[in-house]
């Protein structure tokens, strides 16, 4: 059934045959490739073979429903143009349609102008359609590359100048004064600052350009906490504080990152070190209700005062002010709750000055697994 | 200059890069060259083979450096050179294919992240320039 004349393929399922011939008349007329069923099965089987540009469906029809149709093939195969033929008294119904997922609709009786008018509607909508999702695709390899791009030029000078100090410290073994090599260690110091912001900026730009979500498998929290108490430890011991856990055997699997949510935990815990005096405490917990499951890092340092509590995820946000600008990033907590976010979870601090702080960590149960 | 001196070519479009790590291979007896691209690297590699390859991954193409340590690896000529892959390229920028993730994938005989502290750098320098001698 299907001719072979150049343009638009368009297909066009009604039980009228007299309505498919006038449709097929005055659209190839125009140039359009046109194929037709009088049976809505066949037809449905037909648009998938074919794979028309514009699908013309009457909602009344004896054996099928012309609103299942919409509603399927919108869903299947979201890039054809569906639009419905309908009687002058079901309006009704072609708004319903066109909730389903119709573009348009065409009222009987039609002449072959109106048919005309709606096809190439349809076709222009489609174009537009394709050319949109084009330019969204590119934008986003762009967004990508630029990343890509941006992180090499910031990282690259950095590790050159991180080269170049420790070809420095070789050198000058034992030449230097004990001023000039403590300049040395601060310069070190600074950059590696500004290293880790690049870092930190990276995976907020990773986040937000969706990047990061490519990368979500199942796992275990308890795993994950596990390596970040590893890696956490000889940094708590140096510092004279106590790390201990009380971890979940048992707990259900989320879907995450795990690099991501490594670092979120790492981040978490590292925080809490520097605002925890000597012979403190970190002590890190899950638990699990019918809905989240929980991680917490609580400390027994000095506190967030209240009225600063809500501005902690800020980035570059400093709870002490200026005097703070060594300790870290600033981005750490804003990373940290963008993970967050992006595993459709959420992190929350509870305060109290003098006594200690706790961050907890809740991860939305997932039930399809 | 001793004639046995062992020779190590780097291979990184950082000029400065290159001159901070030929400071101290040069400091410890090594003879150090350097080429700026791909393209003089290979020349290099096959016209005076050097017994060690400190390579960069992004130059002039994010892929440079994995395509050349494939084609000198899949080259009978020099695939028994070592190569050390240097670089501060990570998954985390985005970049789909990095060796710490698809490190079987990658024929290098060793990887590692810049900056490297000078210990590090010499300690596997050592160790790969032995391994040749080895085989």
């Amino acid at each position: 059934m299907a001719q072979t004349v150049h343009g638009s393929r368009i297909l066009i399922i009604d039980d009228e045959e007299s309505i498919l011939d006038g449709c097929r008349q005055a659209l190839e007329k125009s140039g359009y490739s046109v194929t037709t069923s009088s049976n809505g099965l066949a037809g449905v089987n037909l648009t998938r073979e074919i794979k028309p540009e514009v699908l013309f469906v009457d909602l009344k029809m004896p054996c099928c429903s012309g609103m299942d149709i919409i509603e399927n093939i919108s869903r299947e195969m979201p890039d054809i143009v569906l639009i419905v033929i309908t009687g002058y008294a079901s309006i009704v119904s072609a708004v319903e349609a066109m909730k389903k997922g119709a573009y348009d609709y065409l009222p009987k009786p039609f002449t072959p102008d109106q048919l005309r008018a709606v096809t190439k509607r349809g076709i222009e909508h489609r174009r537009l359609k394709v050319e949109a999702e084009i330019l969204r695709e590119e934008k986003a390899r762009m967004e990508k590359n630029f990343i890509t791009f941006v992180s090499h030029e910031m990282r690259s000078p950095l590790v050159t100048i991180q080269q170049y100090i420790e070809s420095l410290k070789l050198i000058s073994e034992g030449a230097l004064r004990p001023e000039a090599l403590e300049i040395i260690q601060r310069c070190e110091k600074r950059i590696q600052n500004l290293h880790e912001l690049i870092e930190h900026w990276l995976d907020i730009s990773r986040i937000e350009n969706g990047t990061f979500s490519e990368a979500r498998i199942a796992l275990n929290l308890t795993e994950v906490i596990e390596r970040s108490l590893e890696e956490m430890c000889p940094l708590c011991q140096r510092r004279g504080i106590v790390l201990e856990s009380d971890l979940g055997k048992d707990l259900p699997m989320i879907y995450g990152d795990h690099e991501s949510l490594l670092r979120v935990f790492s981040n978490i815990i590292g925080n809490a070190t520097k605002y925890t005096p000597p012979g403190g405490k970190i002590r890190v917990c899950t638990d699990c209700d019918d809905y989240y499951i929980s991680v917490s890092v609580s400390d027994t340092g000095q506190g967030i005062p209240q009225d600063k509590l809500p501005f902690i995820f800020e980035p570059f946000y400093r709870v002490h002010g200026k005097q703070e600008r060594q300790k870290g990033s600033g981005l750490g907590l804003t990373f940290s709750k963008k993970i967050m976010e992006a595993h459709n979870g959420r992190i929350e601090a509870v305060s109290n000055e003098g006594e200690g702080t706790t961050f907890t960590m809740k991860f939305p149960r997932a039930y399809d697994m | 200059m001793t004639t046995n001196q062992k020779k190590i070519l780097i291979i990184d479009d950082d000029q400065d890069y290159a001159d901070a790590l030929r400071i101290v291979l040069e400091n410890h007896g090594y003879e150090v060259y350097h080429t700026p691209n791909i393209h003089e690297g290979r020349e290099r590699v096959l016209s005076n083979p050097p017994d060690l390859i400190i390579l960069d991954v992004m130059m002039d193409k994010h892929t440079d450096g994995f395509d050349l340590c494939s084609d000198l690896k899949n080259d009978q000529a020099c695939s028994a050179i070592p190569i050390m892959m240097v670089t501060a390229v990570t998954e985390k920028t985005g970049f789909k294919f990095s060796p710490s993730t698809d490190g079987d994938y990658c024929l290098a005989d060793d990887y590692v992240s810049k900056p490297v502290p000078v210990s590090d750098l010499l300690s596997r320098v050592n160790r790969l320039i032995q391994t040749r001698k080895a085989c």
